[in-house]
């Protein structure tokens, strides 16, 4: 795979803060990424149905459904077992990155995050799966 | 008179002695009826009390000092009716324990402690042994008068065969030696020597008033006219009464009442008589009253007697001499000799008990715990000779003691201080002895504390000091007190004059002695076995009726009991004991292999009665198995008791106390736990909180900085803006952490108050609104039904309430046409405070859940409300500080009613 | 009917101790004569032999 297959990734951005999707949906748009939003769990499923993103960030304290719930749910389908799924959430101790992880997420970054590197895994996961 | 008549006469007395000794020894020997065993024997036994301090003392102490002798003879006619009481419970509690002895019973009472017995007997030698040499003196003395001096055969400078004192010591050695140690158990009973004291009980009494007849009848013509004829001389006259040293008088004669009662029942010899002899307890009822009637008789002619002598002989020779000197002088041979037989009667008959009373203390308490520690005792099968060799060896020594001091400081003083000086050592067993019989609660460490205490000053202040008035050491310290402090001289103790010297000692030992009996005792705790023996001595007709117990678990092998048992008893005593036994339990020993604890306890009983409670626990102990006893087990044994009861009550209720301190304690462990949740849980909240809006800020702003050349002016605005907010509400998050922590802190403490007028606080906040209500175009209607209303509170508080209040409404009303009403009202004592909004409105599910931490609800479509999540808890936190309630509601056609209730300020 | 012969008992000692001690004892306490015998004197040995009659008859009511 190269670049320019990236142009055509779908990026879906779950999470409760207006702000912080603002933010990163200006850095991944940037990157050539075809962004969705969502802001609750609930939300990100109803879009599921007919978006179909290659990777799902996903904010873990949300009101509703959680970040981990949502990705336990998505990972009893099989229609979503190619989809990438990235935490990024301000729960940074050891243990809730060992439980994001048990739900059979790609990656988990802590908030605040650096710009650069979220862009970067991103690029990462889609390009090497 | 010559002195071979003298010598004559006395010797002739003293084979009367023996022979009647060794009849009535010979009788119950044969089996023959027992003459001893009734109660007029053992009443005239318990005269042994008049010693020659009654028969010579008395009449000297009445010619200088009036009627005050016969203090020491009403004291135990005052306690006789309470002999019904007491010395019947004493005679019941040593036949049962076999008791030896004044140091046996105090010791068994304070569970058959080796040091408690070893102090009493240590305090009975040093307080009795003087008290026997005096009595020596007397009948040397007599001998002297008799004989008109012209031998002296009392001679200080002399020692043994050139010494009239030693052949009557030696012939009272013998004669205590051959009846008083004839059976190793005192409570086998020395009959012939109970019949010999009964003898001399009345030969004394006889003699006295064959002496007192003489003297009122033959040199005087009847008592009317002695007492008229006295009553000329107004020095004599001044004798008539009791209180002839004004000052101390009244004082004195309070306590020697005081102490000739307790003396009565506890100087050794008194209580070897009336309670290790008795020989029926039923027997005291009779001395009850017949005592008296002795002591009576024998006083009756003391004051005449006196009276005559100080007419006939004014201030020429010793008073103590009267009794002998006034027949001398009336010319009556006869009654002279009557006089001395009876002199030597009294002396005598003190010095024969108490020498066995105080050999049997010394044996038992002494030496024979000693032995048994140093293993001296060995297993040499026959102990019973050994014993008795211990017990007349005592006897020689007691007796060469009490010679030896005569003969080196006893010249000097007179016979009735030193019977005072006993007296008082005697009263000091009083407390453990009396109070040790009624008082569970006493403990040994109550009465080793109140008798070393008491023993101390007792020293200090009588026999010491004596000692040192009599010239034998420095005498300073009577002056100016030990060590030269003054509160400490032995006639002043602490600043106390103005008593005679036997009263001032006997009120400060008791006083120390009974205070620290008491309350060591009530600060201490029983062992076990002192426990057991407290249960036993204050509830003895409990223990007499039959319904007993085994105390202790303990066995042993039967082999070693009754080897052990054999060597002190010999083998004839232990069949006796044996068969005694078998029949009164209809048990066979033949076959037993170990001995229960009931065999065990019954043995150490009887061989208590040979070497006392003490040793006969350190020698049964020594080859007995025992079970520790456990707490169970001591509450099983006391459970026949009332106080059982009431302890084990106590006990029930104080392990109710203990559960509900436990629970208690528990729940709020169970509190901190959930504190410390809560605590962890806001921390983590917190940060989570403060990281939502720092990840937007730090997002952002990099953008800014990274791409500021692709953004155009009107992004870069939109972003700014974000930043402000959400610093505002990092800012607004740090102050409302930091309010919960204020609240937190304040929780503890009362809130500083004032009278609040909500009213106006309402219109200044409204006033302070207005450009947000224009700018949101929000219409905000306020009704106030109880403006004069006050409630007490801090007034910050409560606005920072109305102002959430009413700022969230703003927030959640109706975007397009909202409108917030604010409504006061009362009810009843409460102030109601609503704050009514148009908005959607709360779900019933979220109505409790918005009063916590970071509950925030979102809305479908604008998403997360800008606040904290904190506002409301904050604002709830306030109510509750202020005893008021916040509740919400839903408000008629949509929106929520939040109403504050808070108690008014009358 | 009740045992009363301990009651009896303590309630004799009581008063015989009130009585041979002060202040009750000062009334006597003088010197003088008495029926020609010191006034003391016969007061001790005539309450003394009441006591002692006292006490007899008390246990001798028990039988």
């Amino acid at each position: 795979m190269n670049s320019t297959n990236l142009n055509e990734k779908k990026v879906m951005i779950v999470d409760d803060e207006p702000n912080i999707i603002i933010a990163l949906e200006f850095l991944l748009q940037r990157a050539g990424f075809v962004v969705t939003k969502a802001d609750s769990g609930i939300k990100a499923l109803e879009l599921l149905e007919t978006e179909h993103p290659d990777l799902l960030i996903l904010d873990v304290m949300m009101p509703g459904l959680t970040g981990f719930e949502v990705a336990a749910r998505l990972r009893n389908q099989s229609r979503f077992e190619h989809l990438h799924i990235v935490f990024l959430t301000a729960k940074g101790t050891e243990r809730d990155k060992a439980a994001g992880y048990a739900t059979g997420a790609d990656y988990y970054i802590v908030k605040p995050f650096d710009n650069d590197l979220l862009v970067s895994t991103v690029k990462e996961i889609l390009t090497y799966g | 008179m010559e002195i071979s008549t003298v010598v004559f006469w006395a010797i002739l007395y003293i084979a009367i002695l023996f022979f009647t000794a060794w009849w009535i020894e010979r009788r119950s020997g044969r089996q023959q009826k027992n003459l001893v065993n009734n109660p007029y024997i053992y009443s005239l036994s318990l005269a042994v009390y008049c010693t020659a301090w009654t028969y010579f003392g008395s009449v000297g102490r009445a010619s200088n000092t009036g009627m005050s002798f016969l203090a020491v003879y009403l004291g135990p006619t005052l306690m006789a009716p309470l002999w019904f009481f007491i010395l019947r419970k004493m005679v019941l509690i040593s036949k049962h324990q076999r008791i030896t002895s004044i140091a046996d019973f105090i010791s068994s009472r304070f569970g058959k402690s080796t040091s408690l017995a070893a102090i009493v007997t240590l305090m009975c030698v040093a307080g009795i042994v003087p008290y026997i040499s005096i009595q020596l003196k007397a009948i040397a003395f007599g001998v002297d008068i008799l004989t008109d001096k012209k031998y002296p055969y009392f001679k200080s400078n002399a020692y043994f065969v050139w010494d009239a004192t030693f052949w009557i010591t030696a012939a009272m050695i013998l004669f205590t030696v051959l009846f008083g140690t004839r059976k190793i158990d005192p409570n086998e009973k020395h009959n012939g020597l109970v019949a010999a004291v009964a003898f001399e009980s009345l030969v004394k009494l006889v003699a006295f008033w064959g002496i007192g007849v003489f003297v009122v009848y033959g040199m005087f013509d009847g008592p009317g006219d002695l007492f008229e004829r006295a009553a000329q001389q107004n020095d004599i006259l001044q004798l008539f009464t009791q209180s002839v040293v004004k000052n101390t008088s009244v004082m004195s004669w309070n306590m020697l009442l005081l102490l000739s009662a307790f003396a009565f029942l506890l100087l050794p010899r008194q209580f070897y008589i009336s309670v290790v002899e008795n020989n029926d307890v039923q027997h005291v009822n009779t001395a009850m009253w017949l005592l008296p009637l002795y002591l009576l008789l024998i006083n009756i002619f003391v004051f005449p007697i006196a009276i005559a002598g100080k007419m006939h002989f004014g201030a020429d020779i010793a008073s103590d001499s009267y009794v002998l000197s006034l027949p001398m002088a009336g010319q009556s041979h006869v009654i002279s000799l009557v006089a001395f037989i009876g002199g030597f009667a009294a002396a005598s008959g003190m010095i024969i008990v108490s020498s066995i009373a105080l050999s049997i203390m010394i044996s038992n308490h002494l030496i024979v715990p000693l032995m048994i520690q140093a293993k001296w005792l060995g297993m040499k099968p026959d102990r019973l000779g050994l014993l008795l060799n211990i017990r007349r060896w005592s006897i020689v020594s007691v007796m060469l003691m009490a010679y030896l001091y005569l003969k080196g400081v006893g010249s000097s003083y007179d016979l009735v201080s030193v019977g005072l000086i006993s007296f008082t050592a005697a009263a000091q067993f009083a407390p453990a002895t009396f109070i040790g019989m009624y008082w569970k609660g006493a403990t040994k460490s109550g009465a080793i504390a109140g008798l070393l205490a008491g023993a101390l000053i007792w020293a200090y202040c009588l026999p010491l000091t004596s000692m040192a008035e009599a010239g034998l050491f420095d005498a300073s310290f009577i002056e100016h007190g030990a060590f030269g402090v003054h509160w400490l001289k032995p006639r002043a103790l602490f600043g106390l004059e103005g008593m005679d010297p036997v009263s001032h000692a006997a009120w400060w030992s008791l006083l120390f002695n009974f205070s620290l009996f008491g309350a060591v005792s009530a600060f201490s705790q029983p062992s076990a076995l002192t426990l057991m023996q407290a249960d036993l001595f204050v509830n003895i007709h409990k223990y007499t009726s039959g319904a007993d117990f085994d105390p202790v678990k303990r066995t042993a092998r039967i082999d070693d009991l009754l080897h052990m048992v054999r060597r002190f008893l010999g083998e004839k005593r232990l069949l006796e004991v044996l068969n005694l036994y078998e029949a009164q339990n209809n048990k066979t020993l033949k076959d037993l292999k170990i001995a229960e604890a009931d065999l065990i306890n019954y043995l150490e009983t009887h061989l208590a009665g040979a070497i006392g409670a003490a040793s006969a626990r350190l020698m049964t102990d020594s080859i007995s198995k025992e079970e520790t006893l456990t707490f169970e087990e001591v509450m099983l044994v006391m459970e026949q008791t009332q106080e059982a009861l009431r302890y084990s009550r106590e006990l029930e209720l104080k392990s109710v106390a203990l559960e509900q301190v436990s629970r208690s304690l528990q729940d709020a462990n169970d509190q901190l736990k959930a504190l410390d949740r809560l605590k962890a849980n806001f921390i983590a909240n917190v940060t989570h909180e403060l990281r939502t809006p720092v990840t937007s800020i730090k997002s952002l702003s990099k953008i800014m900085l990274d791409y500021r050349d692709e953004l155009s002016e009107e992004k870069m605005a939109s972003y700014l803006a974000i930043l402000v907010s959400e610093s505002d509400r990092i800012g607004r998050l740090i102050n409302q952490v930091l309010d919960i922590e204020k609240l937190n802190a304040e929780d503890n403490q009362p809130l500083s108050t004032e009278p609040v007028a909500i009213h106006e606080l309402i219109e200044q906040l409204v006033l302070g609104m207005e450009p947000i209500f224009k700018e949101k175009n929000i219409q905000c209607s306020y009704q106030n039904d109880a403006i004069s209303a006050q409630i007490l509170g801090h007034r910050d508080r409560i606005m920072q309430v109305l102002v959430n209040l009413v700022s969230n409404a703003t927030k959640f009303c109706n975007p397009e046409k909202g409108t917030i009403h604010i409504g006061v009202f009362q009810r009843d004592t409460q102030l109601n405070i609503q704050v009514v909004d148009n908005g959607r409105g709360i779900p019933d599910n979220a109505k409790d859940m918005i009063f916590g931490q970071f509950a925030q609800l979102n809305h479908p479509k604008l998403g997360k409300p800008d606040g904290t999540g904190l506002g409301l808890y904050i604002t709830k936190q306030i109510i509750q500080q202020h005893n008021g309630k916040i509740t919400v509601q839903d408000a008629k056609g949509g929106g929520a009613v939040f109403t504050v209730e808070l108690p008014i300020n009358i | 009917m009740r045992d009363q012969q301990p009651a009896r008992l303590i309630i004799l000692f009581i008063i015989a101790v009130l009585l041979f001690t002060y202040p009750f004892l000062s009334i006597f306490d003088k010197p003088g004569l008495t029926f020609s015998l010191p006034t003391l004197y016969i007061f001790f040995f005539v309450v003394w032999g009441l006591l002692i009659a006292l006490i007899y008859g008390l246990m001798k009511q028990k039988k």
